[in-house]
Parts: C-alpha cells; sequence; structure tokens
C-alpha cells in the first residue's frame, strides 16, 4: 500500500514538473528597454498599455519599455553594475563610452537580417556615420526628424489685416512691419506695451541674419565648395547692423534671451508683431484653445525666410543640420541572448509594416482611429486620451509629413510651411571634434559676444577684433581644418 | 537701560533688511501659489508671471488629483516617511545614547567609526550592488534601509546625551532603575526637543526622497512623490512630441501640494529646533 502511494505521488510530482517545465515553455520571451522620460498618459500598469499587448499578441514578445527618471545617472548605474536593460536609447557619445568599453553588440552583422527591414522601410540614407563607431554599427538605424524644422515666424493676421499690412518678406520689410504693429496699440489698452518681435533666443534672431548669409552660432557651412563658419560670412556685419536697428527701435523683446516659457506666453498671449517659434509650441490644438481664449479674434498667420539680401544667393530661414539623423537612439546590450535578440529583431520587424507604424502613429484601427472613404484617418474618443504616449514606441523613427499630418491635423498649413521652407544648412553634427580640442569654450565665447554684439554692449566695429580673438586665442583656425577634413573626407567639400 | 538714537537707528535698519530679504524669499513662494489658482489664460496674458491673483481658479487641482499617479505618489511617501522616520530615530537613539556613556566599552573605537562613515562614503556603485544582493531593489526598504543612520544626526544626539548632568543617572541608579527604565523614563522625555528636532531633518529627507528612488525603484506603483513632480515639471521638455503639456498652473498646482504636507507640520516641530540643535554644544 504504502509503496503505491509513494508511486502515486511520484507520479503527480512528476506529472506536475512536466506541466511546469511546458507552461515555462509558453511564457513569452522578456525584452527590457529602457527609455527616457516620462510621456503624458503613461498606463499606470502593463496591463493598460495597448501597444504592449499588441505587440505581445503580434510577436510573442513581451517588449516592456519603462521609463528612468534622470536618465544619463540611472543608465551608468545600472551599466557600470551589468545590470542594463536588454536595449536602452543613448546619443552618440554615450554610444561611443560604451562600445569602447564593448558594453554593446555590434550590429553590423545583422544589417543585412535582422535590421533588414528598417533599410526597406527608410531606404539606405538611415544608415549615416552617426551609427558607428571604428567601423562598427551600434546603433539601430532611425528615420529622424529635426524639430529646429520646426521654426517658423509667426504673426497676427488678424492685426495685419486691420493696419492693411502684408506679410513681410525683406528685412526693411520685417522692420517696417513690426514697427507698425508696435506703434499700433491693437491690444487698445492705452500702453505701448506690444511686443515688435520676439522668439527664442539667439536662434530667433536668425531670421535676420540668414538673409546674409549668416548666422549668429558657431555654424560651419559649406561654400562654393569650401568648408568655413557663418561667422566668416562677408554679410554678418550687415545682419548685425541691421539686429542692432531692432534692438535700438526698442521692437526687441527684452525677454528674448530668458526663459522660453515667457517667450511661448508673449506669443500666445498675442501680443506681439512677429515672434519665431517653433509650430509645436503655438499651433496644436491645445494651445491654440489657450490662445483664443484671451484673444477669440486671433488669427495666426506665419512667414519667411526674408529675401537674400546677398545677390545670388538662395532666401533660406532657420538652422537645420545636414546630417539629420542624429537624435538619440536604441542600442543593444551585449550580453543578449541570441534568443532575446531574434526577439528584438521581430519586434522591429513589426514596428516597420504598416500596421506596426500606425499603432505608434496613431494606435490601433478601429480602437483608436477610423479610415475614412477617402483614405483620410478620424481619431475615435478613446484614441484621443489613450495614444499620448505612442510616440514613446517610435524607435525607429517616422515618416515626418505623414505623422504629423495624422497626427497635428489642426497645424496641417504651418506644418506643411515649415517642412517646405528653405533653410540654412550647417554641418557641426557630421563632425566629430578630438578631446583635446575645447569646442564648448569657444562656442560660450562666440554666444556672449554675438550677445554682446546684438545688444550693443560691443560695437559692431570691433568684430573684425573678435574675429582676430577667435583665432588667436580659441585656435578658431584649427577648428575649422578639423571640419574641413572630416567634410571633405566625407564627400560634403572639396580640398 | 535707555537706547541711544544710533541704537534705534541700527535696529530699524536691521528690521528692514531682515523684512526686505524675507520678502525677497517670500517673492517665488507666493508666484507658485498664486499661479496655481489664477487661470492659465490670465498667467499668459501677464506673460507667465502673476504675484497676487486677480482671478481665482481651482481647475489646475481638480485635474491635478484627477490623475491618480499624484495621489498614489503621495501615499507612497507618507508611508515611506513615517516608516521611515520612525526607524531612523529609533536606531539613531538606540546606537547615540549608548556611545555618549563613556562607561560603555570601545564606545571610542565606534565612535571612530561613526565618523569614518560621516567622512568617507562608499559611492552610488558598491552601494548599488549591496542594495541589489541584498534583494531590496524595488521595494520601499531600498530606501529606508541604506539611510537608516545619518552620522551626522547621530552626533547631533550623542552630544544632547553627553550634555545631561551625570547626577540624573546616579540618582536613577540610587533609585534602582535599570539602563532601559533610565532610558525610557527619564532621558527620552528630557530628549524630546533633539527627538522632534532630528526627527524633523529625517523626515524632511524622505519626503524630499529622488535619488535613492530613481536608482533602486523601476515600477511606478512604488515611485514617490518627487520623482512624480520632476516628470510633470520636465514634461515640456518633449513639447515638440506631446500633444498635451501640462499647463503652468498644473505644474504649480503640483509643487504647492508636494510641499504643503511639509508647510504645515514645520511650524509645529520649529519651536523645538533651537532647543535641539544647540543641545549639548555649550557644556560646563
Amino acid at each position: 500500500m504504502f509503496k503505491r502511494t509513494l508511486s502515486l505521488i511520484l507520479c503527480a510530482v512528476l506529472a506536475l514538473c512536466c506541466l511546469a517545465a511546458s507552461a515555462a515553455a509558453e511564457a513569452p520571451i522578456e525584452i527590457t528597454v529602457a527609455m527616457n522620460g516620462t510621456p503624458t498618459g503613461w498606463p499606470a500598469s502593463e496591463d493598460e498599455n495597448f501597444i504592449q499587448q499588441q505587440i505581445l499578441e503580434k510577436t510573442g514578445v513581451r517588449f516592456v519599455m519603462s521609463p528612468l527618471d534622470n536618465y544619463a545617472q540611472t543608465l551608468n548605474l545600472l551599466v557600470a553594475n551589468d545590470d542594463a536593460p536588454d536595449m536602452f536609447i543613448v546619443n552618440a557619445d554615450t554610444m561611443r563610452t560604451y562600445a569602447a568599453q564593448d558594453m554593446l553588440l555590434d550590429l553590423t552583422p545583422y544589417k543585412e537580417t535582422g535590421l533588414k527591414c528598417i533599410f526597406d522601410k527608410f531606404g539606405d540614407s538611415v544608415d549615416t556615420p552617426y551609427l558607428y563607431y571604428n567601423d562598427r554599427m551600434y546603433m539601430i538605424p532611425t528615420n529622424d526628424y529635426q524639430d529646429n524644422a520646426y521654426y517658423t515666424m509667426y504673426f497676427r493676421q488678424d492685426w495685419a489685416d486691420k493696419l492693411n499690412l502684408q506679410a513681410p518678406t525683406t528685412v526693411e520689410g520685417l522692420f517696417e512691419f513690426c514697427s507698425a504693429i508696435a506703434a499700433a496699440d491693437l491690444d487698445q489698452n492705452g500702453q505701448k506695451d506690444t511686443i515688435g518681435f520676439t522668439g527664442y533666443g539667439l536662434q530667433a534672431l536668425d531670421a535676420i541674419a540668414n538673409a546674409y548669409d549668416a548666422g549668429l552660432g558657431n555654424y560651419v557651412i559649406v561654400r562654393d565648395n569650401k568648408v568655413t563658419s557663418s561667422l566668416l560670412q562677408p554679410g554678418m556685419k550687415d545682419a548685425l547692423t541691421m539686429i542692432r536697428k531692432f534692438f535700438e527701435a526698442g521692437l526687441v523683446d527684452p525677454d528674448i534671451l530668458g526663459a522660453k516659457s515667457e517667450i511661448k506666453a508673449h506669443t500666445l498671449s498675442g501680443n506681439f508683431g512677429v515672434s519665431v517659434m517653433k509650430w509645436s509650441d503655438i499651433s496644436k490644438a491645445a494651445y491654440l484653445t489657450q490662445a483664443h481664449e484671451i484673444n477669440p479674434d486671433l488669427v495666426y498667420g506665419w512667414c519667411g525666410p526674408m529675401a537674400s539680401e546677398i545677390e545670388g544667393a538662395e532666401s533660406v530661414y532657420g538652422i537645420l543640420d545636414y546630417n539629420r539623423n542624429t537624435r538619440d537612439k536604441y542600442v543593444i546590450n551585449a550580453n543578449v541572448s541570441e534568443e532575446k535578440l531574434e526577439a528584438i529583431f521581430k519586434v522591429l520587424q513589426y514596428l516597420c509594416t504598416d500596421e506596426g507604424s500606425m499603432m505608434v502613429y496613431v494606435g490601433l484601427e478601429g480602437d483608436h482611429w477610423q479610415r475614412n472613404a477617402d483614405n483620410s484617418i478620424t481619431m475615435t474618443e478613446r484614441g484621443k486620451t489613450e495614444t499620448l504616449y505612442a510616440y514613446k514606441y517610435q524607435i525607429l523613427g517616422r515618416e515626418e509629413a505623414a505623422y504629423l499630418a495624422l497626427k497635428f491635423p489642426e497645424a496641417a498649413d504651418v506644418v506643411a510651411y515649415c517642412l517646405n521652407t528653405p533653410r540654412y544648412i550647417i554641418y557641426n553634427k557630421s563632425v566629430e571634434i578630438p578631446a583635446d580640442f575645447y569646442l564648448s569654450d569657444l562656442e560660450n565665447y562666440v554666444n556672449m559676444q554675438l550677445i554682446a554684439f546684438v545688444k550693443g554692449e560691443r560695437p559692431v566695429a570691433e568684430y573684425d577684433q573678435f574675429i582676430d580673438e577667435l583665432y588667436k586665442t580659441y585656435d578658431f583656425q584649427r577648428y575649422l581644418d578639423i571640419c574641413a577634413e572630416q567634410l571633405v573626407a566625407l564627400g560634403y567639400a572639396a580640398k | 537701560m535707555v537706547k541711544s538714537k544710533g541704537d534705534v537707528l541700527f535696529n530699524i535698519l536691521v528690521y528692514v533688511i531682515i523684512f526686505t530679504v524675507g520678502l525677497i524669499c517670500l517673492i517665488p513662494v507666493l508666484f507658485v501659489i498664486s499661479a496655481s489658482v489664477t487661470p492659465y489664460s490670465e498667467l499668459l496674458k501677464n506673460g507667465g508671471f502673476v504675484l497676487i491673483p486677480r482671478k481665482f481658479t481651482n481647475v489646475a487641482y481638480v485635474e491635478m488629483l484627477a490623475d491618480g499617479a499624484l495621489s498614489h505618489a503621495m501615499w507612497v511617501t507618507v508611508k515611506l516617511t513615517v516608516i521611515a522616520t520612525a526607524l531612523n530615530l529609533v536606531v539613531t537613539l538606540m546606537l547615540a545614547y549608548p556611545l555618549s556613556r563613556h562607561s560603555m566599552p570601545l564606545s571610542g573605537a565606534m565612535m571612530k567609526i561613526v565618523m569614518f562613515c560621516m567622512l568617507f562614503d562608499a559611492g552610488i556603485v558598491p552601494t548599488y550592488l549591496i542594495v541589489r544582493k541584498t534583494g531590496l531593489i524595488n521595494t520601499l526598504w531600498a530606501m529606508i534601509v541604506p539611510t537608516l543612520v545619518s552620522a551626522y544626526n547621530l552626533v547631533i544626539m550623542k552630544a544632547f546625551f553627553e550634555g545631561l548632568p551625570e547626577e540624573l543617572f546616579e540618582a536613577a541608579r540610587i533609585d534602582g532603575a535599570n539602563e532601559f527604565r533610565i532610558l525610557w523614563h527619564l532621558i527620552l522625555p528630557m530628549a524630546l526637543p533633539i527627538i522632534l528636532t532630528i526627527g524633523m531633518y529625517y523626515a524632511v529627507d524622505h519626503w524630499n526622497c529622488y535619488l535613492l528612488s530613481i536608482y533602486y525603484i523601476t515600477k511606478d506603483q512604488l515611485k514617490p512623490l518627487q520623482v512624480i513632480l520632476r516628470r510633470l515639471l520636465d514634461a515640456s521638455r518633449n513639447a515638440a512630441d506631446q500633444e498635451l503639456v501640462p499647463t503652468e498652473t498644473l505644474k504649480m498646482a503640483a509643487v504647492c501640494y508636494a510641499t504643503a504636507p511639509i508647510i504645515v507640520v514645520y511650524p509645529f516641530i520649529q519651536k523645538y529646533f533651537v532647543k535641539g540643535t544647540l543641545a549639548g554644544a555649550v557644556k560646563g
């Protein structure tokens, strides 16, 4: 009897073990992913995360994205303790540091296999030097956007109409336009408090400087196939003189070099002539509602670039780096198993599909959006509230124009205008600065002096002296040589 | 004593300076409170800055409380502060009291170890390794155990106990009290100012717990208030991507929410502060 009972118990234990083993075998493989920052609407639990659930359903992979607070420091801590997640997002500098310590997986062998879907979807242009360290690709390629391309010059169309003003097209016209609005007291409060020209920092004043083929910063540019700097452009002094004219006339926002939140407040409150802003800070539905609460009649217009003052030069406005794929990107931990790597590629392949792309843009069809007869889409009520964090899953980047059209239909006009604005192309991000060159010292000095020039604390007549200082004190020639050598090697300029 | 004209003028000057400095300190606080109760459109109209609100609204507070994350984080922080502070006080007291008794064997050597901990820190990585190996990651204890005793607070408390007259202990012993009875019935009631002061130091530290939670806690359900608050304040960094960015009024309401409990408790404890921190500072 005892033997029988014992054998029954043993059989039961064996059966349970088998069951447990089969259950374990069926458990989905888990990939841990660290993301930088927590988006609005981030779900409180994994069950409420529709994207994670959808990826699990479609690929069988539990793709767990978790926000890391104080990202860079916390990631360093995890990496130092060999506790890093399977995937995490980094910038190029961090990638190089980790790659040099063999902490990242070399993705070069997978370009034709696991990562092929990305090149098929976005083309070979996403395969940029930015992804590499020592000729090995460590970053997962992405199709990036540059939010610098979001800048435009806003004005109040309703005020321009009241004064019969046309949108400015030249720098002189811009001066006249700002002067007219500032003088008119259109808010009828009896005070001369209307700001003529505002925007985010020195960059806003590039709206004027770019018309002289110059820029207010240490911008590396290519002219006549040669590498040079925007600071060395012949039009730079004229640009500074014109900017001084705006300051001397009292047209420039006294807070222009201050906090962005204040500048944004000035623009949303509508008490300005021209404001250089990102459309994403003004033309989203939530912001438009706020602006209309203050001024029900407010209608925004946008303009730019101002016509070039340099003969034969293209009219451009706004700084844009030639190397557009320079946003932070995901890398894979060197310690991931073959099985996990396969799972990661499976997820990436799903995100490359039309269904996967739409999911990280606007959610799931039926639940979050519906397709109309004309192929446009309409977001459902659930879509408006549940997809706020979806952009965090755009780990392969996005097709910018298509995405913005879907996501921000209220801003379609200004978005199209921004995306089609010819920009002042710079090459700074394509240059890797050697460790023994202190670029930040040079750039700090340049910014400090440019602020002094535009505010009139240093006369424009001393501009040549300033350039001499750059050569003598900050080794500017060496910097230009470094840029030239690398940009020639990349084929962006000739020797 | 008759005060000279010069003394009176000097006093007036001191009062004016103190009042001005106080006012300057108060302005940011006033701005945060005013911004939280002002309609956002009104705030924008004033260039994002309001000191005395002309229109009132509680929209920001309603919106903030409707988001369960902040309320949950508040609960985590309250739990953390109460449990951790209580444990801190017990452990600090149990260490400071015996160390203050010079009759205790090896008290000098132990004090040297305490001082060593106060001057030198192992650094983040070894501490993280210990917390991980002891299985504390993603538990409330990860924010409590590593900071169970502050050497600085221990030294202050020890100095207080050393300042108590030896005759008290002798009298208690003659009356037949054992060491535990002496501590419980004699020392503790007298040590109330220092306990409250040190307790306040500990409580404020735990209330503001940020770094420990970002190192050791990855589960959102265990994140304390300061982390969630920081997320809210940082949200506008990704403004280009986000559809909804919290308004300044909402951010300011969250700041008020996070600081209010400490501001409410502080005045009640404050009266013990001078007594507590100066205790033991002057002997003889």
